[in-house]
């Protein structure tokens, strides 16, 4: 589950856009959610996981990181490697 | 606002780093840095916890902050892997 701002389609801040093109880049179909169109779920998801800023993505109601540790993530192959692993 | 020289401050006195850099690239909408940070309080930590390090050691700023990347949260060793390896041998020598 990603959460951003804005859309999968159409996000609205480039961090949010990178961690878009590496998920499609390894073929990964995801759920997301654009938290500026709710306040609440934004401080929600911000509460929940003392993370401070978006876009935060997780795989089974875990977090893995923000947009810089999916870049890495992404850049080593590990992103794809986590995803199977944990299947 | 808040200043590059403020995010090195709070981040050295809590992180205690060997190699700080932080990068001011605020753009037109609101306060945004760069930061690498190295160091030994990052030893054993996965990298989801040492993101959050950075984020605790500046959460005054982070109200004001308005996009941090975090381009490198390493070890001493992770840093400089070179000289460590040479180190190890002239010790086992």
């Amino acid at each position: 589950m990603f959460f951003m701002k804005g859309s999968p389609d159409e996000p609205k801040c480039g961090f949010s856009s990178k961690v878009v093109e590496a998920l499609k880049g390894e073929n990964m179909s995801f759920g997301s959610f654009g938290i500026l169109t709710d306040e609440e779920v934004r401080q929600g998801i911000k509460n929940f996981s003392n993370w401070p800023t978006f876009p935060q993505l997780y795989y089974k109601g875990e977090l893995i990181g923000g947009c810089d540790i999916i870049m890495e993530l992404s850049e080593s192959g590990d992103l794809k490697a986590l995803l199977y692993l944990s299947k | 606002m808040v200043t590059k020289e403020q995010v090195e401050a709070s981040l050295t006195s809590k992180l205690k780093p060997i190699h700080l850099e932080v990068i001011n690239i605020s753009g037109g909408c609101g306060a945004s840095f760069e930061v690498e940070v190295v160091s030994e309080q990052f030893e054993g930590k996965r990298m989801l916890e040492r993101h959050r390090m950075v984020n605790a050691a500046l959460e005054e700023e982070m109200k004001d902050i308005h996009a941090l990347s975090i381009k490198k949260a390493q070890t001493p060793q992770q840093w400089k892997p070179s000289q460590q390896d040479s180190a190890t041998v002239a010790k086992d020598a």
